[in-house]
């Protein structure tokens, strides 16, 4: 029994569009409550810190600022999950919601200006006064595996765990190539491939699923 | 301190702090929220509206200097059932997605076709080029407006 598909090959009107074309969608800062409160963050103007002394009392002293809340203020401050946790061993390195006395990256939560306005909150995080001590910046994993400088230093190392991974016969693959080449490749995002080792990908006879080699490739030439 | 003008051909009279943008004025004193707020230093081009005919960013506008003006935002381009003619020829060729930058490329055009119906697809890019879409790549945007501009040289009005 056969069935014409509808929708397959033929303009579909969104429903949605309705509400957005005339100014009517509802996104979160569209919405208003009796009561509601505004919040702003104050971020981590740094990349690597220890925050030496934060004064909140300039802020709470504004008219309309309700609350701040620092990390001191949670106590317990929940640490964010990975999406892919892949080993217990990563567990320690899990950032915080919140900072505590350490800042990790530039734009790192420090505090949360609870206020009647958007713009009495904004008032709140620029007259916190933050002292902020400048330590190293770990900015890629060869800084990182010197271990100098510890992003948790209760972990006792920055190496959460080392993972290697073994597909085909490599050795031979290049043993019998009619050309070889050494090369080194540098990629920040580990989901896609830099043109140059996709190129190279390819032509180890692997298929892309992806223009960025996102998949299979990846492990084949690592 | 107090400002008066006209919103979608209504006077309003609003009290606010001199520091206030037109954009949160709009949002948040008059609770017109189809105007929207993205990067509220006149990059992205979302806060888009009319003032007296021409298309500007609300959030580098005080609403101060909105005295006397009129004002026409997404909600004053709308109709209460269906869509106009230029919505629906953005609905028809899929020119949003998440409709975040709508509104303000749905100003910018008005005010675009209202004075050039004729506009030719460069005119179109270069205006368009001030407001942002993370969505839909623009083309669709292109196509709507090229289709919405006959709608514009029947009456001149939409």
């Amino acid at each position: 029994m056969t069935s014409v598909n509808r929708y397959i090959g033929a303009p579909i009107e969104r429903v949605e569009d309705l509400r957005f074309l005339r100014g009517r969608g509802e996104y979160v800062a569209d919405l208003a409550r009796e009561g509601m409160l505004h919040a702003a963050i104050l971020r981590s103007p740094i990349a690597h810190g220890r925050i030496r002394t934060i004064d909140l009392k300039p802020a709470l002293a504004i008219r309309g600022v309700h609350a701040v809340i620092t990390a001191a203020e949670i106590g317990a401050v929940p640490r964010i999950p990975l999406r892919l946790q892949t080993s217990p061993a990563t567990e320690p390195f899990r950032q915080p919601a919140i900072a505590g006395d350490r800042v990790r990256y530039v734009g790192e939560p420090i505090a949360l200006v609870l206020a009647n306005t958007a713009a009495i909150a904004e008032d709140g995080v620029e007259v916190i006064a933050l002292d902020i001590e400048e330590l190293p910046v770990v900015a890629d994993r060869h800084i990182s595996a010197r271990d100098e400088t510890l992003l948790f230093e209760e972990a006792g190392g920055n190496l959460a765990t080392k993972f290697t991974a073994i597909r085909g016969d490599a050795d031979a693959a290049f043993r019998e190539a009619e050309y070889t080449r050494r090369a080194r490749f540098s990629v920040q995002r580990h989901t896609a491939l830099p043109p140059g080792a996709a190129r190279i990908a390819r032509r180890m006879g692997c298929r892309n699923r992806a223009p960025d080699g996102h998949g299979g490739c990846e492990s084949a030439v690592l | 301190m107090p400002v008066a003008f006209t919103v979608n051909g209504k006077p309003v009279e609003v009290d606010v702090e001199p520091r206030t943008t037109l954009a949160d004025c709009l949002r948040y004193t008059l609770r017109l929220t189809g105007t929207h707020i993205g990067c509220e230093h006149g990059v992205c081009g979302a806060c888009s509206v009319i003032v007296d005919g021409a298309a500007v960013r609300s959030c580098l506008m005080l609403a101060v200097q909105a005295e006397g003006s009129s004002v026409v935002t997404v909600e004053g381009l709308s109709r209460e059932d269906g869509l106009t003619p230029l919505q629906a020829a953005f609905r028809k060729h899929h020119a949003l997605q998440c409709g975040f930058c709508t509104p303000g490329m749905l100003t910018t055009v008005h005010a675009l076709l209202s004075e050039e119906p004729d506009a030719d697809e460069t005119g179109i890019r270069s205006v368009l080029a001030g407001n942002l879409c993370r969505c839909t790549g623009y083309i669709p945007i292109i196509e709507a407006v090229l289709e919405a501009r006959a709608a514009y040289r029947k009456d001149n009005k939409v």
